[in-house]
């Protein structure tokens, strides 16, 4: 997992896959500076993903602004843009797309209103063993 | 004025002498004052360097300017291409750094007491040389160290241009003054407030009508702040960003006062306390060389000033007392000189008693910074080198904030650190990530710790002082 910023006073992006969605402190926060936040998740091997699962971080006022996110995915092919999040306001943002193989995410995230960016965790989602 | 040739001599070995006295002093000087000492400097050029590293909030807001990170950038840059980038080497090679450079501090001193005569000068700069103050804080990468080093010889160069009776500047003097400006400007990047000390310099020519050398010293200073200010727009995307929002944050909205709140006394009575019990005997000869007329008489009352504004603010540290502790020695120096020339006219053997007054004032301020701790805060860092020089450790639990642990530029590593952990068992659980505590004895002990035991199944590994660093054995 890579991030373009992190606000490191406030987290870590390795904490996005640590498993921990719920303990204070625990999560990425990008830096204020940051004009466009981005994530780079990265997989050993090429997977099938199904969707995507972004577990939001409270922000200062203690409520979820409504969150943009654009998603690129890295397949045999090289990168290419599949899909967006806009505006979602929920405490997990989800996307669900077409089972896909793929071995890379870019996930570039803006809030409308200027809030900060901040994630707990990034869960991939794929699909469910033994499915067609 | 261009030292002669004995004096030339004479102002070396008076370095010599203060380079001894910093490189003996300087293995005991470890931890941190303030925490600004890593977050102001190191850790945003460690930043610039390596790409990772804890930038604080004003590095956020945009109150501090780049300049000062850069300079430490270029240094660490050297540094790893000769082996020493290892965990713990940065701070210390950008301490050697700031120890050469304190020694600008000590031949401005001699440069002030000079215009009061040769025994003055060697006083004051061996005063300088060996002022525990100045000892303590020489390596220290505070911005006030190197904010104070320059105002010291800003105010030493305008001491030197200007003389002393009536009249203006002849010409070299003028271009002294540019100098002065220039040193001036350098003083003010580490310091926004730095200039609030050249107020009386600035008026004493203004009341001369030295217009021309006012206009030098002008010039120099304005060099170097219209180079700020465009280092602003490069870096935080408008001119002069940083001297607006620190203004703002610390003048307009007062936030400064969140840090903390002291008396308007404050000052004083940390300075007396830092001149041991002799303290009324350092007053009495910082007042006789301080009450003086002419340049120096103006460096006196830009002092004044300086620390008056400063008393004035409701936020007040210690480190802010920097250009006045560097500017005692010089002061101590012509106050010692005078009472000299005054005992003279009572009798031949009279002034030893000046010199008796001396050393004990000297002799009172080292027994007060004796029983100071030169390496406080030093056991967070020295776990946080343990940490870098160990590849097992994936993330960092601290029972201390992240501000007390030094940030990446100690330990050379980008590690998820959760500062303000509490040790319950939710936040001790296995984690893949936070493997290892860093916490101290008595936060253990609240904890129903006892030595020796594991605590939700970590042990401890490595003790520095009262900070014990845990780590879970690795599963089988």
């Amino acid at each position: 997992m890579r991030a373009s910023s992190v606000d490191r006073t406030r987290g870590h992006e390795l904490l996005l896959i640590d498993g921990d969605r719920l303990s204070p402190g625990r999560f990425w926060r990008a830096s204020a500076r940051d004009p466009r936040p981005t994530l780079e998740l990265a997989f050993a091997t090429a997977r099938a993903i199904t969707g995507l699962a972004l577990h939001r971080a409270r922000d200062a006022e203690r409520a979820f602004g409504p969150l943009d996110v654009a998603i690129q995915v890295r397949t045999a092919d090289g990168w290419r843009a599949l899909g967006r999040i806009s505006g979602d306001t929920r405490a997990v943002a989800r996307w669900i797309t077409r089972p896909l193989e793929v071995d890379g995410l870019r996930l570039s995230l803006s809030s409308p209103d200027g809030k900060p960016i901040a994630l707990t965790e990034v869960e991939v989602l794929g699909p469910i063993a033994g499915s067609p | 004025m261009i030292p002669r040739a004995h004096e030339r001599r004479e102002l070396l070995l008076l370095l010599a002498l203060a380079l001894v006295a910093r490189l003996v002093a300087w293995p005991f000087v470890d931890g941190f004052v303030m925490p600004d000492e890593y977050f102001q400097s190191l850790e945003p050029a460690h930043h610039l360097v390596y790409g990772h590293g804890v930038l604080a909030w004003e590095w956020e807001v945009g109150i501090r300017s780049w300049a000062v990170p850069y300079a430490y950038s270029a240094l660490f840059r050297i540094a790893d291409l000769v082996g020493l980038a290892g965990p713990g080497d940065l701070p210390r090679v950008a301490q050697l750094a700031n120890l050469l450079l304190s020694l600008l501090v000590v031949s401005s001193s001699w440069r002030l007491g000079r215009t009061a005569g040769r025994t003055c000068a060697l006083v004051a700069g061996a005063l300088a040389a060996v002022f525990a103050p100045l000892l303590f804080f020489a390596p220290r990468t505070l911005l006030d160290c190197g904010s104070a080093a320059f105002l010291v010889a800003a105010l030493a160069r305008f001491a030197e241009a200007t003389p002393s009776g009536d009249g203006t500047a002849e010409p070299p003097a003028r271009r002294a003054l540019l100098t002065a400006g220039l040193l001036l400007g350098v003083a003010y990047v580490f310091r926004y407030t730095a200039p609030i000390f050249f107020i009386g310099p600035a008026l004493f020519l203004l009341a001369r009508r030295d217009r021309a050398g006012l206009a030098q010293l002008a010039l120099g200073f304005t060099l170097v702040f219209v180079a700020v200010g465009a280092l602003d727009w490069l870096t935080w995307g408008r001119p002069f960003h940083s001297l607006v929002a620190y203004l703002s944050f610390n003048v307009v909205e007062g936030h400064s006062a969140r840090f903390g709140v002291e008396s308007p006394a404050w000052y004083l009575t940390t300075l007396v306390a830092q001149l041991g019990p002799l303290w009324f005997l350092s007053l009495a000869l910082g007042v006789l060389g301080l009450a003086r007329r002419g340049p120096l008489g103006a460096c006196a009352l830009g002092l004044a000033i300086g620390l008056s504004a400063m008393s004035v603010i409701a936020h007040k540290e210690e480190r802010f007392l920097l250009p006045v502790l560097a500017l005692l020695p010089p002061f101590f120096a012509l106050g010692f000189a005078r009472l000299r020339a005054r005992l003279h006219r009572v009798g031949p053997h009279a002034p030893v008693a000046a010199w008796a007054c001396l050393l004990l004032a000297f002799g009172s301020s080292w027994l007060a910074w004796s029983r100071r701790d030169f390496s406080p805060n030093v056991g967070w860092l020295d776990a946080m080198r343990w940490v870098g020089a160990h590849d097992e450790v994936h993330g960092v639990l601290a029972t201390t904030g992240w501000a007390s642990l030094g940030g990446d530029v100690v330990h050379r590593r980008n590690l998820p650190i959760l500062g303000n952990a509490r040790l319950s068992e939710r936040q001790l659980a296995p984690s893949p990530i936070f493997d290892t505590l860093v916490t101290d004895l008595g936060t253990l002990a609240r904890a129903g710790w006892r030595p020796g035991a594991p605590l939700s199944g970590l042990s401890e590994v490595a003790r520095f002082d009262d900070v014990v660093v845990m780590r879970r054995p690795p599963s089988r």
